[in-house]
């Protein structure tokens, strides 16, 4: 019990720090630079912008594959389906498959991974 | 035998822990994955059929499966899953960019590669349809990258290291490492074939080939290595919580070191 009583603190202080951490470095740069925390409209520039630069985490298909190909008179077409346009049923579906995936998986773990059995 | 008295937790509730957490999951990967509309013409074709191919031998492969081991059915519902979750997982790399590991070689040392064929195809499907993560036209083609050779190369490569006697968590890490590789090695070829036959080809095939090796190597050998390491983690844990299952599926039989 004391075990599990450490282990689910840790994980709630990992929890709680990793939360937490957006907000008081934010705070922390704009106490730091009040000048640039004045808020200013966001242009369509400006995503544009955001969505290029460097440093984004970009899928390497996008950086490379994509890339190359436009170059090469071959580019990526839209597709299909395109459910990067439906807003936040996007996110459900994310949310759905990822949690589809995480039941399956976690129903039935223990078939390889679980505790020994008794003899 | 350990054998454990504790009242264990029912299977529902560690289906829907494992299912919040990875709900947590932000957006796809898209990486080896190639997209819609890259490869046109005749390769399209081509690749389907040979997609639809892999997919008939990975059909019997399951129905092999099903009647050798009926008991361990729900494991190739948990080997789809984890193909499908780990090449959606957009993993960050020092470069800027982000990948995504494959799981096939894990899953085909587990289940064997013919039924891996099959899992990665369903999954490479539902990722086209669902996520816009490659593409009904490139799924051939991402089908013999990720099924073919990450399943074949990772499976081959954790029965050769077992033959040579090495631990189980070596030749598990080998799997890992050459099943990563070998994925993003052919997807390069495949690329390097498309852009070097496209309208305006920039290179030939050679240089379109060590550009792209070039471009996928930053990111892609930490991944690889990370994939490696959890191959072999998963595989380690697995005979030693649960020997008899490897045994069953003939993953471990007379393998005296472990």
């Amino acid at each position: 019990m004391r075990k599990l009583n450490n282990g689910t603190s840790f994980v709630c202080a990992v929890v709680l720090a990793a939360s937490l951490y957006p907000a008081l470095t934010t705070a922390a740069i704009a106490q730091a630079a009040p000048e640039s925390s004045v808020a200013r409209p966001v242009t369509e520039g400006d995503i544009a912008a955001k969505k290029s630069a460097p440093g984004r985490f970009v899928g390497m298909d996008q950086s490379v594959n994509v890339d190359l190909a436009e170059k090469a008179g071959a580019p990526a077409r839209e597709p299909y389906i395109n459910v990067e346009k439906w807003g936040d049923l996007w996110n459900l579906l994310l949310l759905l498959g990822g949690g589809a995936c995480g039941f399956v998986i976690g129903r039935y773990w223990d078939h390889i991974w679980g505790r020994r059995r008794a003899a | 035998m350990t054998i454990t008295s504790a009242k264990r937790p029912p299977k529902w509730l560690s289906g829907c822990l494992a299912a919040a957490l990875l709900m947590l999951a932000p957006a796809p990967a898209f990486a080896m994955h190639i997209a819609e509309g890259i490869i046109t013409g005749w390769p399209v074709l081509a690749y389907t059929l040979a997609g639809m191919g892999l997919m008939a031998i990975g059909t019997q492969g399951i129905k092999k499966f099903h009647r050798d081991f009926p008991e361990r059915r729900p494991l190739i519902g948990m080997g789809a899953a984890i193909i499908f979750f780990i090449s959606l997982i957009p993993v960050p790399a020092f470069t800027g960019t982000t990948s995504h590991p494959c799981g096939t070689p894990l899953v085909a040392i587990l289940l064997g590669p013919r039924v891996t064929f099959a899992l990665t195809g369903i999954s490479l499907l539902l990722q086209a349809a669902f996520f816009a993560h490659g593409g009904f036209g490139t799924w051939g083609a991402n089908l013999i990258a990720l099924g073919l050779f990450g399943a074949t190369v990772g499976w081959s490569a954790f029965w050769i290291a077992r033959r040579l006697g090495l631990p189980i968590m070596v030749a598990g890490c080998a799997g890992g490492l050459f099943g990563d590789i070998a994925t993003y090695a052919v997807s390069g070829v495949i690329l390097a074939t498309a852009l070097s036959s496209a309208p305006h080809p920039q290179y030939d095939f050679a240089t379109y080939l060590a550009v792209i090796y070039a471009a996928y190597a930053p990111t892609q050998i930490p991944i690889a290595i990370g994939e490696m390491l959890i191959t072999g983690l998963a595989l380690r844990h697995a005979l030693h919580q649960r020997p008899e299952v490897l045994e069953d599926l003939n993953i471990w039989r007379s393998y005296a070191k472990a």
